[in-house]
């Protein structure tokens, strides 16, 4: 896999969990979990977390922006625009902006790519098939 | 709900793990799924554990995850009858895994939905280790089922 791709799936993935841990929903499941009710406890368990997600952060950013520093500009970019830097292809859709991406794509799993569309990276998982496939 | 993400062929009853990393290996493993995507899962996993461990205690551990590679929510059940060093809230191995894998997008949120009934079924497995003693398959999945439906 692309070593950028990789490192965006990685940042897409950190954030989400930053979003799950900073959710009330979520931490209602934590506390249940850990049978912890102590309000004061869970902030700071929560506030750990995300300090921790924060560092890792910065450390894949740091390794993107030595690959190209144009990169993470553009994933915060399309983030700050559709709440996701990256989207995935499913059944030759774009999940971004549900338009169908070219044919070649599928061939071209693991490698960095974006939407002719929207302009967003996308992940085309392996074995997925395009409209092409299936005609 | 669980009956829909329970699978006998996503269940282990004899796991070999001893280590964290070797159980969240062992339990991904379980889902077949391309090498990269399940390098990229396990890693997301590692990532989640490192920042608080999902071992809530009583011998029961819940490594969760959401990724992009992913496309549906996964639900792997494991036990392993010596335990694993999971880093557990209380300090003591882990004899019953609840692993739960999602795709960011889950319209259904299916995944918190899972999440908070496993959170309840914990509860109730860790007042009664009766699934240390259950050997087939079948009946393990119905007994989670039956202690699902009595929530």
């Amino acid at each position: 896999m692309d070593p950028a791709l990789e490192k965006l799936i990685r940042l897409h993935d950190l954030e989400k969990m930053e979003e799950e841990i900073s959710s009330e929903e979520y931490m209602k499941i934590i506390s249940k979990l850990r049978q912890e009710e102590d309000e004061e406890e869970l902030k700071k368990m929560r506030d750990e977390a995300l300090e921790a997600i924060r560092r890792e952060k910065e450390k894949i950013i740091k390794e993107l922006n030595k690959i190209n520093p144009t990169y993470y500009n553009r994933y915060r970019m399309f983030k700050n625009a559709y709440g996701h830097g990256i989207a995935q292809v499913v059944e030759g859709i774009c999940l971004n902006c549900f338009s169908r991406v070219p044919t070649s794509f599928i061939t071209q799993h693991g490698k960095l790519l974006r939407c002719p569309n929207c302009g967003i990276f996308l992940y085309v998982p392996k074995g997925k098939k395009t409209e092409g496939e299936r005609l | 709900m669980l009956k829909n993400l329970l699978k006998k062929e996503h269940l282990i009853l004899d796991m070999k793990a001893k280590t964290k990393e070797e159980a969240l290996k062992e339990l991904v493993s379980v889902f077949q799924l391309p090498e990269d995507k399940e390098q990229i899962i396990l890693e997301t996993l590692k990532k989640r554990e490192s920042i608080g461990s999902t071992g809530i205690g009583k011998g029961i551990a819940i490594p969760h995850a959401r990724s992009l590679v992913l496309d549906k929510v996964y639900l792997a059940v494991g036990r392993s009858k010596e335990g694993v060093d999971f880093d557990a809230l209380d300090g003591q191995p882990v004899h019953l895994f609840f692993m739960l894998c999602a795709p960011p997008q889950d319209p259904n949120t299916t995944y918190l939905l899972a999440l908070g009934k496993i959170a309840s079924l914990a509860r109730k497995l860790a007042k009664n280790r009766e699934y240390m003693n259950i050997d087939d398959p079948d009946e393990f999945i119905n007994y989670l089922l039956q202690l699902e439906g009595e929530q």
